[in-house]
């Protein structure tokens, strides 16, 4: 039975239930509603980005569903950034949707996809200084005096190598 | 005069202090603009533990909200890794960020001609090592004599034993240990059974002991989920088992077993250790094993499996025990993997294997005459490259196919493009051989073939015609879009416990001159 999704920008999606319950809020949602052909609002997501959620879901819909433990701190160590051939194709967006992604799975909670999103921005800065990623983020040094004081003390302890 | 001069200091300072905050506040407005600066803080924390420790301090530096995550987040401060080149000052950092949170060690590991040591060891290590809840390739060198010093955090341990560290004088006892991997280099270790007997895991390396003294000792364990015996060679003066006549020291409980095993990994250890270990009132069919490289003649398995993948690019093959989801992963032999088909079909009960796969290469010979319980088949064929042997989807799909396995109701075919595009193929008649062996099928059984799902990147178009023809002599016939080995799961091997982080960040440690041989 396909399940009926409303963005925050009100634009309608008709899509399968399996590949719809990929995000646990959907599947919690819908366990709670139980059958029911009433739409589910998504106000937190407009529809240009859950577009290309549903086309990750629908891609990754066969997949074993994550096990509710939480990673332990242990195998968090062996993490790494490695990203499977179609989903680096799926992530190449611009930034403004690579950040939309991870938020909108953050709150649909997709966690293989908010993983993509994470390793896809911790790829990008990795070896970069911290102007090169003002610069490549467009944001800008916000720093209290007090804080630039406590930066400064910390470059001359890592300068001491 | 000095006073006045004060005083206006004082002034300009403080307007430049208030400035200053007035400016970043504004600035931060202005960030909270820009999703990446303005994310939630457990997604920054996210993002940060993907890039590690370097990429961790680099964010203390980038803006007011990568700061706060950054700070915030002890486990990130807590892996102290020592295998690049940490600082005095940045361990201090870290051990300081990471506040109360227990500690995760590597160790920098040096081989030396006659020692193994860590370098670089920072001066509050006693203090480090009383932190820690993991730490990996701790030398045995590096612990003081007779050092009893509490370790109550500890539960993961990686260990090497230094061959000059009087072995004596060393008594660790975390009594909270539960995965324990030593790298034995052939020197003598005893651990204390109180540290052994709580133990999850095991990983065994280059331990001298003969297997029956190992697997005596590995019976002290009641609960343990792993163990990898690597290298083991079992010293062939001290090969053989004491018989019944000699005094027994310690006579072994005829209930100890294994059966607890979720996975044995035995990586290049002796036929000894196969044939003490791989019985079946030792290891449960439960248990998960993996044998690299592929077992001697000696071992005689005695589970039943019910289906077997053969991966041929990767050289393995995975056996399913019976009803049970666990697996044997054996390596194949890399110069003749066909020839251990056939061995296998002979040392292994494949007479209830319901499912064969390969992928990789083509399977020269199957040896379906050992699979009479077959009922379904997924298979790669590669048409091959005029000069190499001459092979064709018929050698696969044919009478003795047909004649072996009466029970098969399911044929997945996917026909695989030459890797080099350059290389110019034998006469590769796929078309005419499929609907052949339907053919022969109906006149054997006077029925027609249950189901066959067909994918060809090579030649995709030949099809187009015969799609009719097919549908007549199967009762369900398809051509895929897609390889079915990408919708088919080749089952995972589970994983062993990675004790030794492989560096991934900073400067590669020095490794020391590559070893000269005269």
């Amino acid at each position: 039975m396909p399940v009926l999704l409303v963005t925050s920008d009100n634009e309608q999606f008709r899509v399968e239930k399996v590949v719809a319950q990929r995000s646990v809020l959907i599947k919690n949602m819908l366990e709670d509603v139980g059958e029911s052909d009433q739409p589910i609002p998504l106000p937190n997501v407009t529809a240009p980005v859950l577009k290309k959620v549903l086309e990750y879901c629908d891609h990754h819909q066969t997949d074993p569903l994550p096990t509710g433990d939480e990673p332990s701190a242990d195998e968090s160590r062996k993490r790494t950034t490695d990203i499977s051939e179609w989903d680096q194709k799926f992530i190449t967006v611009d930034q403004e949707m690579l950040f939309e992604i991870i938020l909108a799975a953050n709150y649909l909670d997709i966690k293989p996809l908010l993983d993509v999103g994470c390793k896809t921005v911790a790829n990008m800065i990795k070896g970069k200084s911290p102007e090169e990623i003002r610069k490549l983020f467009n944001i800008v040094n916000d720093f209290t005096p007090e804080e630039e004081a406590q930066i400064k003390k910390e470059n001359e302890w890592a300068e001491d190598r | 005069m000095e006073e006045a001069r004060q005083y206006m200091d004082d002034a300009l300072q403080r307007l430049e202090d208030s400035y200053g905050r007035l400016r970043a506040s504004l600035l931060r407005e202005r960030n909270s603009a820009q999703l990446a600066a303005f994310l939630p803080l457990e997604i920054l924390v996210e993002i940060l533990s993907y890039g590690g420790i370097q990429t961790t301090l680099l964010a203390t530096k980038v803006c007011h909200r990568w700061r706060l995550a950054a700070l915030n987040h002890a486990p990130i401060w807590s892996r102290i890794n020592m295998q690049g080149k940490l600082s005095q000052s940045l361990l201090q950092v870290q051990l300081e960020r990471a506040g109360t949170y227990p500690l995760d060690v590597a160790f920098n590991i040096v081989n030396t001609r006659t020692t193994v040591e860590n370098m670089g060891l920072p001066n509050n290590l006693l203090d480090i090592l009383m932190k820690a809840s993991s730490i990996s390739n701790l030398s045995t060198r590096t612990i003081p004599a007779k050092w009893t010093g509490p370790l109550p955090l500890l539960e993961s341990l990686h260990l090497v034993v230094d061959p000059m560290t009087p072995v004596e004088d060393y008594d660790l006892r975390p009594p909270n240990l539960r995965h324990l991997s030593i790298d034995f280099r052939e020197k003598d270790l005893v651990f204390h059974t109180m540290v052994l007997r709580n133990l999850r895991t095991l990983h065994i390396r280059s331990i001298q002991d003969p297997a029956y003294k190992v697997l005596q000792m590995v019976l002290t364990i009641k609960n343990l989920t792993e163990l990898v015996l690597e290298k083991c060679q079992s010293g062939e003066d001290m090969a053989i088992e004491p018989t019944e006549s000699t005094e027994p020291t310690e006579p072994p409980a005829q209930t100890a077993n294994l059966k607890s095993l979720q996975l044995l990994y035995l990586k290049d250890a002796a036929p000894l250790f196969h044939s003490h270990f791989l019985k079946s009132d030792i290891i449960s069919p439960s248990t998960n094993l993996r044998i690299e490289p592929y077992p001697s003649q000696d071992f005689q398995s005695t589970t039943s499996y019910s289906a077997i993948w053969f991966d041929f690019a990767q050289e393995y093959t995975l056996l399913q025990h019976g009803e049970n989801c666990s697996y044997t992963r054996l390596a194949l032999e890399e110069t003749l993997p066909y020839d251990t088909v056939y061995d296998m079909a002979h040392q292994y009960s494949f007479a209830n294997v319901t499912s064969l796969c390969w992928i990789g290469a083509n399977m020269d010979n199957p040896p379906f005459q050992w699979l009479p319980a077959l009922r379904s088949l997924t298979f790669e064929y590669h048409p091959p490259a005029v000069g190499s042997a001459r092979q064709s989807l018929g050698d696969v799909v044919g009478a003795y196919l047909a004649t072996s396995c009466p029970q098969l109701e399911y044929l997945g075919i996917s026909i695989r493009r030459p890797k080099t595009t350059t290389a110019i193929l034998q006469r590769d008649d796929a078309e005419l051989e499929l609907p052949g062996f339907l053919e022969t099928w109906t006149d054997f059984y006077g029925e027609i073939f249950s189901k066959v799902e067909l994918y060809d990147e090579y030649r995709p178009q030949r099809w187009t015609e015969l799609v009719e023809t097919l549908k007549m002599l199967t009762w369900d016939f398809e051509i895929k879009a897609q390889s079915l080995m990408e919708s088919f799961i080749f089952p995972v091997f589970p994983e062993t416990r990675q004790f030794v982080l492989k560096e991934e960040e900073g400067p590669a440690p020095f490794r020391g001159f590559a070893q000269t041989f005269w």
